[in-house]
């Protein structure tokens, strides 16, 4: 039984992604959207499935064997020709093709149950490194074993954490909470390693010299005058350039739904609020958890 | 030396030598992930609720445990001093090109950190008042290919390229030593604080 992809323009494996070896370099990768990654698990009663992340265009797969797959984030689905559910888990029959079509800014997420894709220290995930399996072509093929279905768990149709204008970050405690407020950002380019923002922006002192030090994913560095970047998950674990601060763990999901051009207000907060947006976050999971008849 | 949040789901310390620190900080939170950078360490927890409420001064008071020159790993990196850019670094220095690389392969190098790229060893000098790289600069305009096994020199520091990438380092020599291979479970050649010499080969 398995899958084979017959048409794809950008789109990728991702999991959770590995963290054991930063040490040694290695990007920490995963779902750029782990909000919607859960859910799209939680549909299939997994928990670190690799899916299919699609950045672009549309993902086609046929299958040879009925199968249990779902879709998840912003998407038009349509399975042989006919329009087929978003947030649902659903069963397609043995010769029936998917079509997955980008519908929105980020992500979308296709899973099918069972899938199995080998992994590279600990993950299944595609990283820009060189980590894991290439990016998705045509032609390519994984096995789907048989796996106790899920048929008919949806989720409501605003599963999705849209942008909504602005990200809530952590500012550095050596930079003033103010230096990256209203000074008119805007998404320049966007990638899985990082969003470059612009603005007419400059700092005042001199360019700082330090030694290259340790960053995650939502670190904000300034490379030089007018732009910013927001480290993505695909980033390397060092970085030099200097550093304004970290996006709240709870917008590190939005990050991956600005569209390009988009304004960004950047939105000073202190650990507390942070702590406070993280529980939300987790209540909202717990909310779509419910709606699936899941306990929280 | 400074101890701090570093967004909401890590903490930062600095400290002189950060290498020092990551296998007790590793102990003592066996489930967070611990970056090493040259001037500081990074506790990054899997989420801001795993952060232990006390985390600042638990990060701030784990003892390092030092490595001495004698006790650490010393790894042998054999080198072919070919590099394109010897020729440049030699008039940069004011020396001759046997002289660059006598203060190469007679240096006692150390893994500071691995970043940029999978197996990617920034190698520090302890000794920092003799080293003659000091003063030399990165190229202004960086290649966009780097062959896999250069050796990189800049700013007081040397580096191996484990793979083909983009660089503005410049370039010494080359090793045909394997750095990096996900297929093993310790995938890296080099970790942070090993001691690392190169040995000239024809």
């Amino acid at each position: 039984m398995s899958v084979t992809v017959v048409r794809a323009d950008l789109a990728l494996v991702q999991d959770a992604g590995r963290s054991a070896y930063s040490h040694v370099g290695v990007p920490t990768s995963g779902a750029w959207d782990s909000d919607s990654y859960a859910l799209a698990n939680w549909l299939l009663a997994e928990s670190t499935l690799p899916l299919f992340e699609v950045l672009g265009g549309s993902l086609s797969l046929l299958f040879d064997e009925a199968a249990c797959i779902c879709v998840v984030g912003p998407a038009k689905c349509d399975l042989s020709g006919q329009v087929s559910a978003i947030g649902v888990a659903q069963l397609v029959s043995a010769g029936q093709h998917l079509l997955v079509s980008q519908n929105g800014p980020g992500p979308a997420y296709v899973g099918v149950a069972g899938m199995q894709v080998p992994r590279t220290l600990g993950s299944a995930s595609t990283c820009r490194s060189g980590l894991g399996p290439p990016p998705i072509s045509a032609g390519d093929r994984f096995e789907t074993p048989a796996t106790p279905t899920t048929l008919g768990r949806h989720l409501r149709p605003d599963h999705v954490r849209n942008f909504t204008g602005h990200i809530n970050y952590l500012p550095d405690p050596e930079v003033a909470a103010h230096e990256l407020v209203g000074r008119g950002w805007a998404l320049d380019t966007i990638a899985r390693n990082g969003l470059r923002l612009r603005a007419n922006y400059s700092t005042d002192g001199e360019p700082s010299n330090h030694p290259s030090g340790p960053v995650l994913p939502g670190t904000i560095q300034l490379p030089g005058p007018d732009e910013l970047i927001i480290l993505g998950p695909d980033s390397g674990p060092t970085g030099g350039y200097p550093i304004a601060g970290v996006v709240v763990s709870a917008d590190l999901p939005l990050l991956s739904r600005i569209p390009i051009g988009s304004g960004v207000e950047l939105r000073p907060v202190k650990l507390a609020e942070a702590q406070l947006l993280w529980a939300k976050r987790d209540n909202w999971l717990a909310a779509r958890r419910l709606d699936l008849g899941l306990m929280t | 030396m400074s101890t701090n949040y570093f967004g909401d789901r890590a903490v930062l310390r600095h400290a002189d030598h950060p290498t020092e620190l990551r296998a007790p900080l590793a102990a003592a939170f066996p489930t967070a992930d611990v970056r090493v950078g040259l001037d500081s360490v990074l506790v990054v927890f899997a989420s801001p609720d795993a952060v232990p409420p006390d985390a600042v001064d638990l990060v701030a008071t784990v003892e390092p445990t030092p490595i001495s020159a004698t006790q650490g790993r010393t790894i042998q990196i054999p080198i072919s001093y070919n590099g394109p850019d010897l020729a440049d670094i030699a008039i940069a220095l004011n020396l001759a090109s046997t002289e660059v690389i006598g203060r190469h392969s007679e240096r006692d190098w150390q893994v500071g950190m691995l970043g940029f790229a999978p197996g990617f060893p920034y190698l520090v000098s302890r000794d920092r008042a003799t080293n003659p790289f000091n003063t030399l600069a990165r190229l202004t305009s960086p290649r966009a290919k780097v062959p896999a096994g250069s050796v990189g020199v800049a700013a007081g520091m040397t580096c191996i390229y484990p793979s083909e990438l983009p660089g503005g380092w410049l370039l010494i020599g080359h090793t045909d030593l394997r750095l990096f291979d996900p297929a093993q479970s310790s995938p890296s050649t080099l970790l942070p604080g090993d001691h690392v010499r190169f040995r000239p080969v024809a």
